[in-house]
């Protein structure tokens, strides 16, 4: 069973065709790489698997279930679209404690180590209001990965970050697929997709086209 | 998380009001000479006696409680939308459960605060040495108040905000505010027989306690009132505003699960 399942997917909004039919399979326990430029759908898709929009026509299966139908959002999912965005007044940890007790299977602990993972202090009292563009992503990051999802999608996570963020973004994308994750990610740094991605695809007027397989990468 | 702010808010402003409409109740008791606790909780809470001009303090002790909580409480399920919504939406596993959630909490802050401004109201009573007349009548006038206030004020900040999750905070605000108006307005149209239907079909009228034909309160207001509405009954409107606002949560389940979640300026 692959991971994600898109069949004929296309989402009209005022008119125009931000997603066109598109069919894609994406397998599981792989890190899946999408570029293009702003506007060619990319966020729409991500936005699509992850339930938060509706498809005019077509189908998504996640992990063998069908949205809309079965399930409204993946069952397992940690996920970063457009910017990221916490509760301003308060600290890291606890916008990441707040978020955690909507699904309840994390520990403290669990949340405290996804921060230090990031590269951030889980003791740090200052607000988020207060962080850095390069902290709060590396927050939503963790956000992300602290209840080890089975997919996770990730919209340009290497914004804001500088050359140490990237390269522990990356070594964390790579434990995750290790871990048997599989890994949807968009970028605009062409390095992110050819260092990361087992598959990259190319996204353009909603459209997509697969650029690569995996034994093409071998 | 953002729950106490909103308790806050609640809490100061319900006690405000109800300090303001107690102090101007307990004022006008003794200035009608009409002592007792019923008489109080008509005045307050009772709605806007019908006559051929509506009184401006009437209208204000029933409307600006209405408006001030819809105020507060129009942008609550848009305050998730506004600040993460992605993060939130992608762990319900149910969008339909996270809006009737927020629904509940919607109608229990709708119940503390006209629990507040009932037991100020009463206090103030107490504290007078004012009395009831008839035991029976007290608590069928504060028990029905008390429902169909909270029933309307429910229905209202439903409204506010399903409509701030559509078309966002301002617009919304201003468009339930001028729903609010319009039912308002029509309510009191004529004394005539399809006057008396729009008002019937009305939920702000189908909220004022002083319009309805009952044998056991009619007496209280029977010397103050241009009249009530015939056969208008407690039990009609009580199921009214049920109907209504079950309607109102069946119709945001459906939005809310049909809605795209696009960006959190847009909300769903």
């Amino acid at each position: 069973m692959n991971a994600v399942e898109i069949t004929g997917l296309s989402k009209i909004l005022k008119g125009h065709a931000v997603l066109n039919n598109i069919n894609i399979s994406l397998e599981r326990g792989k890190i899946h790489g999408f570029f293009g430029r702003n506007g060619s759908g990319k966020t729409m898709l991500f936005r699509a698997i992850c339930g938060l929009i509706k498809p005019t026509s077509g189908s998504i299966y996640v992990y063998g279930k069908k949205l809309g139908k079965e399930i409204s959002f993946p069952e397992s999912l940690g996920v970063i679209i457009d910017s990221v965005g916490f509760w301003p007044h308060y600290t890291g940890f606890r916008n990441l404690k707040f978020l955690a007790a909507i699904k309840n299977i994390i520990s403290d602990d669990d949340i405290r180590n996804a921060i230090r993972r990031v590269g951030l202090d889980p003791d740090d009292k200052r607000a988020y209001k207060k962080y850095s563009m390069g902290m709060k992503q590396r927050l939503g990051i963790a956000q992300a990965i602290m209840e080890k999802p089975n997919l996770i999608i990730l919209d340009e996570p290497t914004n804001a970050l500088d050359e140490e963020g990237i390269t522990l973004i990356r070594n964390i994308l790579k434990e995750e697929k290790e871990r048997g994750a599989t890994i949807l990610i968009a970028s605009h740094n062409k390095e992110d997709i050819e260092l990361l991605a087992d598959y990259k695809y190319k996204v353009e007027q909603g459209r997509v086209i697969t650029l690569t397989k995996e034994c093409d990468k071998e | 998380m953002h729950m106490n702010k909103y308790l806050c808010r609640l809490l100061i402003t319900s006690l405000v009001l109800s300090i303001v409409f107690g102090l101007y109740a307990l004022n006008y008791a003794e200035v009608s000479g009409y002592h007792n606790i019923e008489g109080l909780f008509l005045l307050v809470f009772g709605g806007i006696y019908r006559s051929e001009s509506i009184s401006v303090v009437q209208l204000l002790l029933f409307c600006v409680p209405q408006l001030m909580l819809v105020l507060l409480l129009a942008g609550y399920m848009y305050e998730d939308f506004r600040i993460c919504s992605v993060y939130v939406f992608t762990r319900k596993y149910s969008r339909r459960k996270w809006f009737f959630g927020k629904s509940m909490h919607l109608l229990l802050y709708t119940a503390v605060f006209m629990l507040i401004q009932f037991m100020v109201l009463y206090l103030f009573c107490v504290l007078s040495g004012l009395t009831p007349v008839f035991e029976r009548g007290l608590l069928l006038i504060v028990v029905w108040e008390y429902v169909a206030l909270l029933l309307l004020n429910f229905f209202f900040i439903l409204v506010a905000n399903l409509l701030v999750l559509r078309l966002a905070t301002n617009i919304g605000l201003l468009c339930t505010y001028v729903l609010y108006l319009v039912l308002c307005t029509t309510a009191f149209i004529g004394a005539s027989a399809p006057g008396m239907l729009i008002a019937k079909a009305n939920p702000i009228a189908n909220a004022m306690l002083v319009w309805h034909d009952h044998d056991i309160l009619v007496k209280f207001y029977s010397d103050h009132i241009f009249g009530f509405i015939e056969d208008f009954r407690l039990s009609f409107s009580t199921i009214y505003h049920i109907c209504l606002d079950i309607l109102l949560l069946i119709a945001g389940l459906i939005a809310i699960n049909n809605a795209d979640v696009i960006n959190f300026e847009k909300e769903a």
